[in-house]
């Protein structure tokens, strides 16, 4: 009975700090923007937007205006990336498909979305 | 056989007109645009610089809300402004009122003022900071007649010739009217031309004044009218006319008089506006409202008297109209602003255009420059170098009758993009671009390419000697001394760098190799013939500071080493896109290395050389590098965060000695300059990139920490590859992690 509870304190005190670093992990991942970042961001999205409209001229120049922001906005690289490849100018898309990797390096989702863009620029390479 | 003669001459003149009329009809002078300022909640702002930007472009103070584009209302807490439409080959956007409230340094809001909806970020106009002149230096904005509202084109008949569209180029009756009026007087007071006798006369002829020179000018009013329609006449009338003079420079048509006069398009211009405008074709600058307000409105209310008389306007309309008080948007004389960028900026316009081109096409150029980080940096160099100048007067080590000189150099590290440039101190005396011109020695500036060329073996804790030694150069002895003496026989990367010991570079670069430090040199871009010398290491040759601080970009910007930005986009007098630059940045050193050389730096900043930097004012993460060299001839600073790299250089054009270090010259305009634009630095720490690994060390003998008995650790970074292992616990603490083990290892196995 007595190691029963003792193992069971175990455990639970084990949950308790593992708990802990999770909240610490969660609380880096969600750390409160600065209004820089957050200006950048919106540029992003107008980027990203234009990108959807086909509008690769303009997508560059707001994604330009968001990294004169916020340099290390790395999903910015990505949509740089993808409207050099809507230009058809594959080698800067991989510059920038390269310098997204650089930057989103711990993001798995972004991670992937970066490998299928580089494997895309690969095809089309070839195709062109 | 008059007739005949008269019609063979119509039909030669008619080739003539043919042949003006269908080729480029004016030289429309190319313009050079600054960036567009972005502003956003939360943005640190320099309100000063911000109001004189908006008065700039064009707005106009007045007391109440801005009712209308170009209005402006400031008070302690905010702007409100009414914006101009934004038209950039990105992007078009009509103006709206906007209220920009600050607190007090820091923008606090950003709302419409018609709706209150806030404005998460705001794109303001960019500055138009040159025109391409030809010789007759004219500015004009073209206007299509479709665009030119009825009441200006009436306001223009009733002043110049209210039978404009019933005549056939000549109007016998206005002529007779001439006539007997000037006959009454006694003295010339009407003219009979007709306004197409006046383009005619504008147009083909020279000024003289003849019978011969009137009869041609008849004849070709004649020959014109029957060529082109009415309204084409008119457009081109309306785009010619001389209205007034803006310093040496023309304002011609009514498009540029629009705007000259009243700071708006030809679309918006109010009829007392546009009676105003048809009132200066007699005389401009004698009713110039700039120069004769009573007059300008004495002659305005004639106009909108004939204009009421003709039909054209109501009673109401007059009385209204004719009460109205001319004002007028002001203006500042085409200036010279940012002289050496531009000449920078032209030199590679001319590899695309001819200056003939440029000064006839209308071309639209966009840039980079950011003209309150210009002006800032321009203020900055003066008041430093007059601060230098007196106190170098006052000692009693003055050197030199020269000018002291100086040159600025503002990018974003990791866009390229060139935000200013101040290529001397005074452009008027000297075009002599420093930036991109001279070549001067770097001093210690250049260290750093010595150490990141060497991080493969060594790390921030290697021991360099700090010994004096004799090195051979060209059969010469050369005993390079450290600037100052403190005895230590060895010192660490880290303090070698923070404290420009000169000895342990030097022994670094010996170890390293002067041929892998030239492979780097050359590989950042710079374009000097180095030779493998040993003083080499401590910047004995000279570089151009441009590619100096497009190098120490690498640096900032995460290994990434952009090209040098300043001309965007050109775009021709229709709005097509001639010509666009993106940013292009390579990637050169890994971002680990490029961090720990940042970290280097930023120890300059905190505790050596640079270290003046944190009482000027500057409480952001800084990396930076200070330069000296021998005899005082060159005073260098380059710092960095982030967003934004500065380079400042001090010395005087013939190499006299300018007594003082980089430190001493250099830094303070470095400070002044950053203290002065908050929008552009987010003050942001460097982001630390993968491979770097942290290790303690112990500050007292500069090895790891490996015991509780070091007083004073200290966080160290270090490449993943050659970091020192992590150092075992020893000792109490060894012992109770190892029982606190076993004991839960216990209780699972139910011991």
């Amino acid at each position: 009975m007595e190691i029963k509870l003792k193992r069971s304190l175990v455990i639970v005190l084990a949950m308790v700090l593992l708990s802990g670093c999770v909240k610490q992990i969660a609380r880096e991942e969600t750390r409160p923007r600065s209004p820089r970042e957050k200006a950048s961001l919106q540029l992003m999205e107008e980027g990203r937007r234009l990108l959807d409209e086909d509008q690769p001229d303009q997508a560059i120049r707001s994604l330009e205006q968001s990294l004169s922001l916020n340099p290390d906005n790395g999903p910015c690289y990505y949509f740089l990336a993808e409207a050099w490849i809507q230009k058809g100018n594959f080698s800067e898309a991989r510059q920038f498909n390269s310098l997204a990797e650089n930057y989103l390096k711990k993001d798995k989702s972004w991670m992937a979305r970066v490998v299928r863009q580089a494997d895309k620029i690969d095809g089309m390479e070839k195709k062109y | 056989m008059a007739l005949i003669g008269v019609g063979i001459y119509g039909w030669h003149l008619s080739g003539k007109v043919e042949k003006r009329f269908s080729s480029r009809r004016w030289s429309i002078p190319s313009k050079v645009f600054s960036d567009t300022l972005l502003l956003y909640p939360g943005q640190h702002i320099n309100r000063t610089l911000f109001q004189e930007k908006l008065k700039r472009l064009g707005y106009r103070k007045v007391s109440g809300l801005p009712k209308k584009k170009g209005d402006m209302q400031i008070n302690r807490k905010g702007t409100r402004v009414f914006l101009n439409d934004l038209k950039t080959p990105w992007k078009k956007r009509a103006g709206f009122p906007v209220n920009v409230q600050f607190d007090p340094n820091t923008i606090k809001s950003i709302a419409r003022q018609d709706n209150g909806k806030s404005i998460p970020l705001l794109e303001i106009e960019p500055e138009e900071i040159k025109l391409f002149f030809g010789r007759e230096r004219e500015s004009r904005r073209l206007v299509s007649i479709q665009k030119v509202p009825e009441h200006f084109i009436r306001a223009v008949m009733a002043a110049e010739d209210h039978r404009f569209f019933q005549h056939w180029g000549i109007d016998p009756r206005g002529i007779l009217r001439a006539l007997i009026t000037n006959l009454r007087h006694g003295a010339i007071r009407q003219g009979g031309s007709t306004i197409t006798q006046q383009l005619a006369k504008n147009y083909f002829l020279t000024p003289a004044r003849s019978l011969l020179r009137k009869f041609q000018e008849a004849v070709l009013a004649i020959v014109m009218e029957f060529k082109y329609s009415k309204h084409d006449i008119l457009e081109i009338y309306l785009n010619e006319i001389y209205l007034g003079q803006k310093g040496s420079v023309a304002v011609n048509g009514i498009g540029e008089a629009a705007y000259f006069y009243f700071g708006k398009p030809v679309e918006e211009v109010s009829l007392s506006e546009a009676a105003t405008i048809a009132g200066l074709i007699k005389a401009p600058n004698h009713y110039s409202p700039y120069k004769d307000k009573a007059a300008c409105l004495k002659r305005r209310n004639l106009i909108l008297t004939a204009m009421q008389s003709r039909g054209w306007i109501s009673e109401a309309q007059l009385q209204a109209h004719s009460k109205t008080p001319v004002i007028t948007a002001g203006y500042t004389i085409f200036g010279n602003q940012a002289p050496y960028f531009m000449d920078y900026l032209t030199q590679q316009l001319t590899s695309l255009y001819k200056p003939e081109e440029l000064a006839s096409l209308g071309l639209s150029i966009y840039t980079t420059l950011d003209p309150q980080v210009q002006m800032a940096a321009e203020k900055a160099l003066k008041k430093e170098l007059s601060r230098l100048e007196v106190k170098a007067t006052a000692s009693t080590h003055t050197s030199s009758n020269q000018k002291l000189q100086g040159a600025i150099l503002v990018m974003q590290p990791k866009t390229g993009h060139i935000l200013a440039m101040v290529g001397g101190r005074n452009y008027s005396k000297s075009q002599f671009n420093r930036i991109t011109q001279s070549r001067r020695q770097p001093g210690s500036a250049f260290k750093p390419f010595v150490y990141v060329a060497g991080l493969d073996t060594i790390t921030p804790i290697t021991m360099l000697s700090n010994t004096p030694k004799t090195y051979k150069i060209g059969g010469k002895n050369w005993a390079p001394k450290n600037f100052e003496r403190h005895g230590k026989k060895q010192v660490s990367v880290r303090s070698a760098l923070e404290n420009s010991e000169n000895l342990a570079t030097v022994d670094l670069a010996m170890q390293i190799g002067l041929e892998s430090i030239i492979e780097t040199a050359i590989r950042l871009g710079f374009s000097t013939s180095f030779k493998p010398y040993p003083s080499l290491s401590l910047g004995s040759f000279e570089v151009i500071p441009l590619e100096l601080a497009r190098a120490y970009c690498a640096f900032a910007a995460g290994g990434m080493m952009p090209y040098p930005l300043g001309l965007k986009a050109v775009v021709d007098e229709n709005g097509q896109v001639l010509e666009r630059r993106h940013l292009n940045i390579e990637r050169l050193i890994s971002p680990a290395k490029a961090f720990i050389i940042t970290s280097l730096l930023r120890g300059v900043v905190e505790t050596g050389t640079a270290k003046t930097l944190g009482n000027k004012g500057i409480s952001w993460p800084v990396a930076g590098k200070t330069g000296t060299t021998n005899n005082f001839r060159d005073a260098w600073f380059i710092g960095y965060t982030p967003d934004i790299l500065a380079l400042v250089w001090v010395g005087y054009d013939n190499g006299d000695t300018i007594k003082a270090t980089g430190a001493q010259a250099a830094l303070p305009i470095w400070a002044q300059l950053m203290k002065a634009i908050p929008h552009q630095i987010s003050r942001k720490d460097f982001r630390v990139p993968d491979g770097i690994v942290t290790r303690m060390i112990c500050s007292e003998d500069g090895k790891p920490v490996v015991s509780e008995n070091c007083a004073k650790p200290r966080k160290e970074f270090f490449l993943a590859e050659n970091a020192p292992p992590q150092p075992r616990p020893r000792g109490a603490i060894q012992g109770v992690f190892e029982k606190l083990i076993k004991g839960i290892k216990d209780i699972f196995n139910g011991d």
